[in-house]
C-alpha cells in the first residue's frame, strides 16, 4: 500500500466509525468531506462505501450523478433503485420514474422511505453541488433537501450545496508526491518524467497526474517549478488544455478527449482501448494515466477535465462532426443495449444515446420511458450545441413539455432553437413568454426575450421588458454577479450590436461599479459603448478592437519604431482612410488631446499613393482599404513622416460572441421580400 | 424631408434623429396633422435613424421601402461606422414583418394618393437585377416624384448617375419640376443631364453629409450651372455664420472651423438647418431659411 493508500484507508476508516455509531433519537447527521479537486475525495467516498458494506451494518447509498448540471434527476433515480435493490422501496418507484413530477414531488415521495430506514442507510453524494442548474430547474431543491430534511445518516463531498454547517467535517490530506506513485504506478511511457517530479512539493494526486501530462509540452524540470504549494488542479488543468488548444499537431487527442466527454458513465475497459487507439502510446498514458480515473466499472474522464473540455466543443479545433458524434453514441449506446428493463439507470442511458446517434428523430417518439424531463433537456442541449442541428433540438424540447408543461427550461430552450431558425416567430414569442411565466426569478428568461425584441426592431417593447426584469428579479447592487452576468451583459451586448446606444448604456450602468470594471467581457462592452459613442457623431478615427481605455498608448499600435535612422519619433496621430481610389486616398486624422477628457479635433489630409508608399512603415498599398486604422508618426523636427497599418486581430478583445447568429430574422425577411418582389 | 401635403398629410422621406428623437417628430407635433406615409428610401444610417419610432408613434401611416438584400450592412467587424449600420437590420425586419399590413413596396412606377397629391416611385425598378443587389444600397434608392396641383417635387434620394440613365429611360422630363431635392447630397457622381436641363429657376435644394463631406464645391458648381442658385440647409461642416443665413457665391463660402467633435445632431439645434420651401397651387413658392442654411448663388458676370 502506497503512502496516500494508507492516508486515504485511515480516513476512511475514521468516517466509517462515526457513521456506524449510534444516532440518538430523532437525530440526523451530516458530514462533509472536504478536499481540493483531484485530491482523491471520490476515491475515500467509495472506499467508505466497501468498507460499510464490508460491516454489514449500514447500507450505503451512492449518489453519484454524471457530474452535469440537471443531474440531480438520475442522482434521485440512481438512490431509488439502490433502495429498492435492498427492498426498501416499492411503490414510490413509480413515483419516482414518473415524468409528469417535478423534482420536489420525488424527493416527497423517497422521503419516507429514508425515514423509515434511518438507521439503516447512509446517503453518500459526490459533490451534490455540481448537479444542479443556478436557479432554473428543480434540481436547485435537491441540495437544501440533502443538507436539512434528510432524516437519515449523509456524508457529502466538496462543498455543500447550501450555507449550513455540517455536524463533522473531514479533510482529505495530501501527501508527497512520491506516495501518489507508488499507488499509481504510471505506464512506462510517464517513467521518466515520474522520476524527475517524484521529489516535488506535497500534492494531490490530481495535481500530480496533471504535472505528468504537461511534459508533453514542457520538460521535467519546468513543471516541477510549475508545482507550488498552492497551485491546484484547475490550473495546471487550464495550462494543459490551453497548450492543447494550440497545438498543430493535437487534432487527435483533442477528438479523443471530444469523444470521451460524450459517455456520461465509465466505459468498459475494452470500448476505452478502442476509443484511444489512435493515439500514440505516450498520449494514451496521459489519458488513461493523468486525465482518467479508473473505477470499478471502468474508465471515465476526471470530471474537471470532462467539463473543461465540454466548454471547448463549441468551437474548432474541439468541434466534432456530427458524423463523428453520432458514431460515439452509436458505440456508446451498444454498451446499453443488453440492460434489463429494470436497469432503470442503464435504460437513461441507453435512450440517451440512442437518440443521440440517430440522423433524425423518430416520427413516433420512442416506446422508452421518459422518467424525468431532464433527460431530454440534456439530449436537446448536445443536439443544440454540438451537433448545431437546431429543428431536432426543438423537437426534444417540443417533447419535453408535451410530457411536463410546467418545464420552464423546455420552453425556453424551445423558443430559443425556433429562434435560431428564425421559424414560427408566434411559437418563439409565447414559448419565451411562458418560460418566463413560469419562471420569472431567471435571468436568461429575460435577457434572451429582450436580446429578441431587440433584434426584430421592437426596442420599446424591450425596454418595457427591461423594467418588468429588473422588477421580477428584485435587482440590486447586492444581486449576485451571475444575475449581471446573465441579464445585464447579454442585453447590453445586443443593444450595442443594433446600435441602440443610449439603452445599452442605461444598461451597463445599472451594473455594480465594481463588478463592471472588475470583469474583462464588461469593460469590453464598456470600450465599445464608448467607441460608438464617438463615432455616431464623430469621424470613428480608432478601430473597435482596440479598446477605447488603450487609444492614447504612447507607443502606438502599429509597431511604428521609436527611432528611425538618425530621428526619434516626437508624437504620432491616428488616422482613418476615409476614401481611396487608385491614385490617391484621404485620410481622417485626429490631433491629440491635452487631457484626455478633451474634445478631439480633427483634420482631413489627401496622400497621393506615391506619398503613401514612401512613408509607409509595415505595409503595402494593397493592404490599405476604406476605413483602414494608420498611424502617422512624426520623426526629428517632423521633417519625416513614417506611417503604421494597424492589423486587425482574430476579434474584438473579450467581447462575447453572439447566439444566434444575429442576422437570421433579417434573412428571412429578405427572402420573404425577394419573393414579393417577382412580378 | 417632410412634406405638408393638404388638406393635413405628411409626407415623411427618410428620418434623422436630433436630441434622441426622430426630427420629423417635432414638426409634425408643432404643426399638426396626420403623418399619413413614411419613405424610406435606402438602408443608410443618415436615412433610417429614427424610422422606427416614427412607425411606433404612426400607427397608421403607411411605410414605403424596396427591403435590401442580405449583403446590406454586414458589418466590417473592426469599423465603428459600419458597426453602427448593424441598425438597418432590426428597421427593415420590423417594417417587414410588423408593418405588413401598411407597407408597400416603392418600386419604380408605384403610385400613392396622400392627400390632394400623388406620390410616384422612380427608382428601382422591379425585378432588380441580381448583380444590383450586391452593390451600394445608394444604387437602389427610392427616388420620386410628387405632383399637386401645378407643382411637381422630384425627390431624389441618394440615387448615383448609372442609376438617372435607366429612369431616364422610362420617365420623361424629369427636368420639369417646381423643386429638386439634390441627389446624394450634391455629389457630382449623382447629379445627371436628365434633371440638370431645364429652368434656371427651378428651386433646387442640397442636404449634407458630413462624413463624406458633401456637397463640395465642385458638385455645387456643377449645380450652379443648371440653377442659379441652389440651397443647402447646411454646410458639411462648422463654420462662423451658423446664426444666420447666408448667401455666398462657390468663392467666398464661409471658411470651416474644423472637424469639431461635437454635432448638432445631439440637440435640438439642428432642426434650425432647414429650409422650407411653401408652394400655391401655380406653383409659386416661397422660402423659409434657417439659422445656418446658406444659399449660393451663381457667379454673376460683371456687366460692362
Amino acid at each position: 500500500m502506497s503512502g496516500l493508500d494508507e492516508l486515504q484507508n485511515e480516513l476512511a476508516e475514521a468516517l466509517v466509525e462515526e457513521l456506524l455509531s449510534p444516532l440518538g433519537t430523532g437525530q440526523s447527521a451530516l458530514w462533509n468531506l472536504t478536499g481540493a479537486v483531484g485530491s482523491g475525495k471520490s476515491t475515500t467516498l467509495r472506499l467508505v462505501e466497501t468498507k460499510l458494506r464490508e460491516s454489514k451494518s449500514l447500507i450505503p447509498i451512492h449518489l453519484q450523478a454524471p457530474g452535469e448540471v440537471d443531474s440531480a434527476p438520475i442522482a434521485i433515480l440512481s438512490a431509488a433503485t439502490q433502495l429498492k435493490a435492498h427492498q426498501m422501496l416499492n411503490g414510490e418507484l413509480e413515483r419516482i420514474c414518473d415524468p409528469r413530477l417535478t423534482l420536489a414531488e420525488k424527493l416527497t415521495a423517497l422521503g419516507p422511505t429514508l425515514e423509515k430506514h434511518r438507521n439503516d442507510v447512509v446517503l453518500i453524494c459526490d459533490e451534490p453541488l455540481y448537479w444542479q442548474r443556478k436557479e432554473w430547474g428543480d434540481s436547485q431543491n435537491l441540495g437544501r433537501w440533502l443538507v436539512r430534511e434528510v432524516p437519515c445518516r449523509r456524508l457529502i463531498s466538496g462543498r455543500l450545496p447550501t450555507s449550513d454547517n455540517p455536524d463533522r467535517v473531514a479533510r482529505v490530506k495530501v501527501g508527497p508526491a512520491d506516495s501518489v506513485f507508488a499507488r499509481h504506478a504510471a505506464p512506462k511511457q510517464l517513467t521518466c518524467a515520474l522520476e524527475q517530479l517524484i521529489q516535488s512539493e506535497p500534492c494531490t494526486p490530481g495535481e500530480f497526474k496533471l504535472s505528468l501530462a504537461l511534459t508533453r509540452y514542457r520538460s521535467p524540470q519546468e513543471v516541477a517549478e510549475q508545482l507550488q504549494p498552492y497551485i491546484s488542479m484547475g490550473p495546471l488543468l487550464d495550462d494543459f488544455l490551453q497548450l492543447l488548444d494550440r497545438d498543430p499537431d493535437g487534432h487527435t487527442l483533442r477528438a479523443t478527449l471530444a469523444r470521451l466527454t460524450q459517455s456520461r458513465t465509465p466505459v468498459c475497459p475494452i470500448v476505452f482501448k478502442q476509443l484511444l487507439d489512435k493515439l500514440n502510446d505516450f498520449d494514451q498514458a496521459i489519458v488513461e494515466f493523468s486525465l482518467c480515473e479508473a473505477l470499478p466499472t471502468g474508465f471515465r474522464l476526471h470530471p474537471l477535465v470532462r467539463q473543461k473540455v465540454r466548454e471547448r466543443m463549441t468551437k474548432a479545433p474541439w468541434r466534432l462532426s456530427p458524423e463523428e458524434l453520432g458514431n460515439i453514441h452509436a458505440t456508446l449506446r451498444q454498451l446499453f443495449q443488453q440492460c434489463p428493463a429494470d436497469d432503470l439507470l442503464g435504460q437513461v442511458e441507453s435512450l440517451h444515446h440512442e437518440l443521440l446517434s440517430e440522423r433524425s428523430l423518430p416520427s413516433k417518439r420512442p416506446d422508452r420511458r421518459i422518467m424525468f424531463v431532464e433527460q431530454l433537456h440534456a439530449i436537446g442541449r448536445t443536439c443544440s450545441r454540438l451537433y448545431r442541428n437546431h429543428k431536432r433540438a426543438a423537437e426534444i424540447f417540443d417533447w419535453a413539455i408535451t410530457i411536463s408543461p410546467q418545464d420552464s427550461y423546455g420552453h425556453h430552450y424551445l423558443a430559443f432553437n425556433l429562434d435560431w431558425l428564425a421559424e414560427s416567430p408566434e411559437r418563439v414569442e409565447n414559448h419565451y413568454q411562458e418560460a418566463i411565466k413560469l419562471r420569472p426569478s431567471h435571468p436568461w428568461g429575460w435577457s434572451r426575450w429582450i436580446s429578441y425584441l431587440a433584434t426584430r426592431g421592437r426596442f420599446a417593447e424591450a425596454r418595457e421588458n427591461w423594467g418588468r426584469a429588473l422588477n421580477a428579479l428584485s435587482i440590486s447592487d447586492t444581486s449576485p454577479d451571475w444575475i449581471f452576468l446573465s441579464l445585464h451583459r447579454w442585453v447590453a451586448r445586443w443593444l450595442l450590436h443594433w446600435g441602440e446606444l443610449d439603452f445599452a448604456e442605461a444598461v451597463l450602468h445599472a451594473i455594480p461599479r465594481r463588478l463592471r470594471h472588475g470583469d474583462t467581457s464588461l469593460q469590453a462592452l464598456t470600450n465599445l459603448l464608448k467607441a460608438l459613442r464617438v463615432a455616431e457623431y464623430e469621424p470613428g478615427v480608432f478601430p473597435l478592437d482596440i479598446p477605447h481605455d488603450r487609444w492614447w498608448l504612447p507607443n502606438g499600435h502599429t509597431g511604428l519604431p521609436l527611432r528611425w535612422g538618425e530621428s526619434i519619433r516626437q508624437r504620432w496621430q491616428p488616422a482613418r482612410v476615409e476614401s481611396i481610389d487608385a491614385d490617391s486616398l484621404t485620410l481622417v486624422v485626429a490631433e491629440w488631446p491635452e487631457q484626455p477628457t478633451d474634445e478631439l479635433v480633427y483634420h482631413e489630409r489627401e496622400m497621393t499613393r506615391t506619398e503613401l508608399q514612401d512613408a509607409a512603415h509595415n505595409f503595402h498599398w494593397d493592404e490599405v482599404h476604406e476605413g483602414s486604422f494608420l498611424e502617422l508618426g512624426y520623426y526629428g523636427n517632423e521633417e519625416a513622416l513614417r506611417i503604421g497599418l494597424h492589423r486587425h486581430k482574430d476579434g474584438i478583445p473579450d467581447l462575447i460572441p453572439l447566439t444566434p447568429p444575429p442576422d437570421r430574422w433579417y434573412k428571412r425577411s429578405v427572402n420573404e421580400a425577394s419573393e414579393d418582389a417577382r412580378p | 424631408m417632410a412634406l405638408r401635403i393638404p388638406p393635413d398629410h405628411w409626407l415623411v422621406v427618410d428620418s434623422f434623429k436630433c436630441a434622441s428623437k426622430p426630427a420629423a417628430q417635432f414638426l409634425t407635433q408643432r404643426y399638426g396633422g396626420t403623418v399619413h406615409t413614411i419613405v424610406l428610401t435606402h438602408p443608410h444610417a443618415d436615412h433610417y435613424n429614427g424610422i422606427l419610432e416614427l412607425l411606433q408613434d404612426n400607427p397608421t401611416a403607411s411605410i414605403g421601402c424596396v427591403h435590401p438584400n442580405e449583403s446590406s450592412g454586414p458589418a466590417a467587424a473592426f469599423d465603428p461606422k459600419s458597426a453602427l449600420k448593424q441598425r438597418a437590420k432590426p428597421t427593415y425586419d420590423f417594417i417587414w414583418n410588423q408593418c405588413s399590413g401598411r407597407r408597400w413596396s416603392s418600386f419604380r412606377h408605384t403610385e400613392r394618393a396622400i392627400g390632394e397629391a400623388t406620390l410616384t416611385s422612380l427608382h428601382p425598378p422591379n425585378p432588380v437585377a441580381p448583380a444590383d443587389w450586391q452593390g451600394d444600397e445608394n444604387t437602389l434608392s427610392s427616388a420620386m416624384t410628387v405632383h399637386w396641383q401645378q407643382v411637381t417635387l422630384l425627390l431624389g434620394a441618394d440615387v448615383p448617375n448609372t442609376s438617372w440613365e435607366t429612369i431616364a429611360e422610362e420617365v420623361q422630363n424629369l427636368q420639369d419640376h417646381s423643386l429638386l431635392k439634390v441627389p446624394h447630397h450634391g455629389s457630382q457622381a449623382s447629379l445627371h443631364q436628365t434633371f440638370l436641363q431645364g429652368a434656371d429657376t427651378r428651386c433646387w435644394i442640397v442636404t449634407p453629409f458630413k462624413a463624406k463631406q458633401l456637397p463640395k464645391p465642385e458638385g455645387l458648381g456643377q449645380c450652379l450651372e443648371a440653377v442659379q442658385e441652389i440651397h443647402v440647409t447646411a454646410l458639411p461642416y462648422r463654420h462662423n455664420q451658423e446664426a444666420v443665413h447666408a448667401r455666398a457665391q462657390l468663392a467666398n463660402l464661409p471658411p470651416r472651423k474644423g472637424l469639431a467633435r461635437e454635432s448638432i445632431l445631439q440637440t435640438v439645434e439642428a432642426l434650425n438647418r432647414h429650409v422650407v420651401a411653401s408652394f400655391d397651387p401655380a406653383g409659386n413658392a416661397e422660402f423659409h431659411f434657417g439659422p445656418g442654411s446658406v444659399t449660393v448663388e451663381r457667379q454673376r458676370t460683371p456687366q460692362r
